[in-house]
């Protein structure tokens, strides 16, 4: 049951706050005036975080929050986590993935795992990656996921790491970098999850192989009226907005649906590009954390593991090779 | 009034019009590209892939900005495609035209095609015959179930534009370059006159006794509808079967015996004869296969010289695969320059089936393969297959001799007509084709 206006502290404004963050909150009803922004500006924000209250003092914060979503550049990002868990202990907290850039992070980030603070994670709950799932449990042992031409790793890896967990199968996994390659390989299986850098906007696709079936999803999007090619084919993931309704289909067939208002949806589908349908996706992952989080049973990725993800991103930076 | 009208200036246009002209027919040839001017030909000519990544190899463009051409599977300007051609010659193998799928299947076996294909190499001075020195790889092949597939392998390909300046000096050809648009007008069956309409604005009605499509397997494809939709009234917002040759890396070989034979084969290539592995045809229709090809990329020893003392040699496993025509794979006629292909899981199942009989063969031979887990196939720029020779009366039929039914004097010479893609580069069928429609016009009317 979601609370009648929920208080939200969002720590940070950047980018990620104004195009992901903030719309996702208003899909779930959210209203502006229930968040207070925590920035370095005194400034009143604008744009899209125009009307949104905001201060510059953590410590002036007053009153209990229901969630607290801390989006802060990477620097800052452990010391005022480990302060809002303390000013807000009976909170649901969201934290970015940190950047471990030695020791101490990583000391700062183990003291900050709490049962109550969650990854901003969104990857592992991309709609577009539920059909997905089911064939990772159904070929545990040799079905290949391909992430090609996206960004960052650490998305990957918790991609990777729920491919894994779906497919049911315990064991260490060995991750290996070979130029743009990054491969996760479960061992004592010929399950692997790849990510193919770099990032290039056009070549950007996400695919699934098991040696029988393929899966494969351009980021295509379709009106209400369209009848796109994709549909004709039984291995094409694409996606239909009709309205305010958000539907997933693998070729003729839908396999989820979602309520977008249009001001959220708008802001993703004025371009047909797959960064806009990829990032899209990733709004309505987020829709969907912050909904269950509300709603009192959060099913957001661990921050442990999004910790785990960090260190092990670094290492294949700088060694190539990893175990997890 | 002129005998032939062709559309477009690649092989087969080429090898229609030289045919015809061999018949004492006046040709004019109708080119939608430039004469020279590829920096305006790859303008004209990206087709929008949005799934797949397209690639070509053999391009030869001077300035540097055109050297990423990627989504280009055809081409527009004087001697068409052969501009981003990499010289690769050969036919389709034999079991390219006994296979069959639903209303899919060549009209004609190999032995009917092939005077014409033996025309086209002394055209194009083309001999595919692997020397002496590859006799014991054959040997080598046989025994353990590897066909070998000869490969004729231009040092410096064939580029048409210089072809068709010397072909002009008949006085019975003309060329035509720029068109921008052609405006059909039927009658009694057939097409009458054509409205040229130049990209400078200037118009030219051209009447010929025959029209021969020879523009590439995807402007082919779009003309062709064109006309029939035309002459019928019949829509469609796609064609469907769009096939390519993809290709990609399939791991890597470490030979350890038989290091003669790979050498032998790896050096051909430097002779002018590329040498591919295949199984044999018999196998490949047994069991469903594709008719894919194996290539092998790397240094032989000699080569290599003094490295490979302390050097471990790794040669890199290449598949051009032969696609099966898919109903999904499609020309959108409903967008300008739009062509919505991909890799199925069919295919890859297939390309699979094929390397799981292949790689034990050559494992066997030569030593330890590496195999990778995963095919990275890419388009290969070798459009085929979405108006083919089969009779499928909801879009159009293709006769048998390449004639359009419903318009009795229209042709097709192009790998659009390829009812199967067939095993990788069939430039000489392509040019075959050209050559058996440009032949068999004459001046007395066609029965």
């Amino acid at each position: 049951m979601t609370p009648a206006s929920p208080r939200i502290l969002i720590a940070g404004a950047g980018w990620r706050v104004s195009r992901f963050v903030v719309p996702a909150l208003l899909a779930v009803g959210v209203s502006r005036e229930d968040i207070t922004l925590l920035r370095r500006q005194a400034a009143e924000a604008s744009g899209y975080l125009s009307g949104i209250q905001t201060t510059n003092d953590i410590d002036r914060i007053e009153g209990q929050f229901h969630l607290t979503i801390n989006c802060v550049p990477a620097p800052l990002l452990l010391p005022i986590q480990l302060r809002l868990l303390h000013l807000q202990p009976s909170s649901i907290h969201f934290c970015d993935t940190p950047i471990l850039h030695g020791l101490l992070d990583l000391g700062n980030a183990r003291r900050a795992v709490q049962t109550n603070l969650f990854s901003l994670e969104d990857w592992p709950f991309m709609p577009n990656l539920r059909c997905i799932w089911p064939v990772c449990a159904e070929s545990p042992n040799r079905f290949e996921l391909r992430m090609e031409h996206f960004g960052i790793p650490t998305h990957f890896l918790s991609a990777a790491r729920t491919a894994f967990d779906k497919s049911a199968k315990t064991g260490r996994r060995f991750l290996r970098r070979k130029g743009w390659v990054l491969t996760d390989l479960k061992l004592g299986t010929q399950a692997r999850c790849v990510h193919k850098g770099p990032k290039q906007e056009q070549l950007a696709k996400i695919s699934m192989y098991d040696g029988e079936r393929l899966i494969e999803d351009f980021f295509e999007l379709a009106d209400r009226e369209e009848l796109p090619a994709a549909a004709r084919s039984e291995e094409v993931i694409w996606r239909r907005v009709d309205g305010t309704l958000l539907s997933y289909y693998k070729g003729p067939q839908r396999f989820h649906s979602v309520q977008v208002p249009l001001e959220v949806s708008a802001i993703y589908t004025s371009s047909r590009s797959r960064t806009s349908i990829h990032e899209l996706d990733k709004c309505v992952a987020l829709i969907d954390i912050f909904k269950s989080a509300l709603e009192g049973h959060s099913k957001a990725y661990g921050f442990r593991q999004s910790i785990e993800d960090a260190l092990f991103a670094r290492a294949t930076e700088r060694f190539r090779v990893a175990w997890l | 009034m002129y005998d032939v009208a062709i559309y477009g200036s690649g092989f087969a246009g080429f090898s229609a019009a030289y045919a015809a002209l061999q018949n004492g027919l006046s040709v004019i040839v109708v080119e939608k590209g430039p004469r020279n001017n590829l920096a305006a030909s790859v303008k004209y000519a990206s087709v929008a892939a949005p799934w797949e990544q397209v690639q070509s190899g053999g391009f030869d463009f001077v300035e540097p900005e055109l050297k990423d051409f990627s989504n280009v599977p055809r081409f527009f300007g004087l001697g068409g495609t052969s501009k981003l051609w990499a010289g690769k010659w050969r036919p389709l193998d034999a079991v390219d035209f006994i296979r069959r799928s639903g209303q899919r299947a060549w009209p004609f076996g190999p032995t009917e095609i092939e005077p014409f294909v033996r025309a086209a190499s002394d055209l194009f001075g083309v001999t595919i015959t692997p020397r002496p020195s590859v006799t014991p790889l054959l040997h080598c092949c046989n025994s353990v179930g590897v066909r070998v597939v000869p490969i004729r392998v231009e040092p410096k390909p064939t580029r048409l534009a210089l072809l068709w300046a010397r072909l002009e000096s008949n006085s019975l050809l003309t060329v035509v370059t720029e068109v921008a648009r052609s405006n059909f007008r039927f009658a009694d069956g057939g097409i009458v006159e054509v409205d040229l309409e130049k990209s400078d604005g200037t118009r030219q009605d051209v009447k010929a006794r025959y029209h021969v499509v020879a523009a590439g397997g995807v402007e082919s494809a779009r003309l062709l509808y064109k006309l029939v939709s035309n002459a019928t009234g019949r829509t469609r917002t796609y064609l469907g079967g769009y096939m390519d040759h993809p290709k990609g890396g399939v791991g890597h070989l470490y030979p350890s015996r038989n290091l003669d034979a790979l050498d032998a084969l790896l050096d051909s290539s430097n002779e002018g004869c590329l040498l591919a592995l295949s199984l044999p045809e018999e196998e490949l229709l047994d069991n469903c296969l594709g008719n894919h090809t194996l290539f092998l990329w790397g240094r032989s020893r000699r080569q290599l010289g003094w490295k490979r003392l302390y050097r471990r040699r790794a040669i890199r496993l290449n598949v051009n695969v032969d696609q099966f025509p898919e109903e999904t794979n499609q020309i959108d006629l409903s967008m300008e320059n739009m062509v919505r292909w991909r890799i199925s899981g069919e295919t890859r199942n297939n390309v699979n089936r094929f390397l799981d009989r292949i790689l034990p063969r050559i494992r066997d031979l030569w030593g330890m393969i590496d195999r990778a887990s995963w095919c990275e196939l890419r388009g290969a720029s070798h459009p085929a297959g979405c108006t083919p020779f089969a009779h499928n009366p909801d879009i159009f039929q293709l006769h048998p001799d390449g004639r359009i039914a419903g318009l009795d004097n229209a042709f097709c010479a192009s790998s659009a007509a390829f009812p199967f893609a067939g095993s990788a580069n069939p430039t000489l069928t392509i040019a075959a084709l050209g050559y058996r429609v440009g032949s068999a016009l004459t001046r007395s009317p066609l029965p």
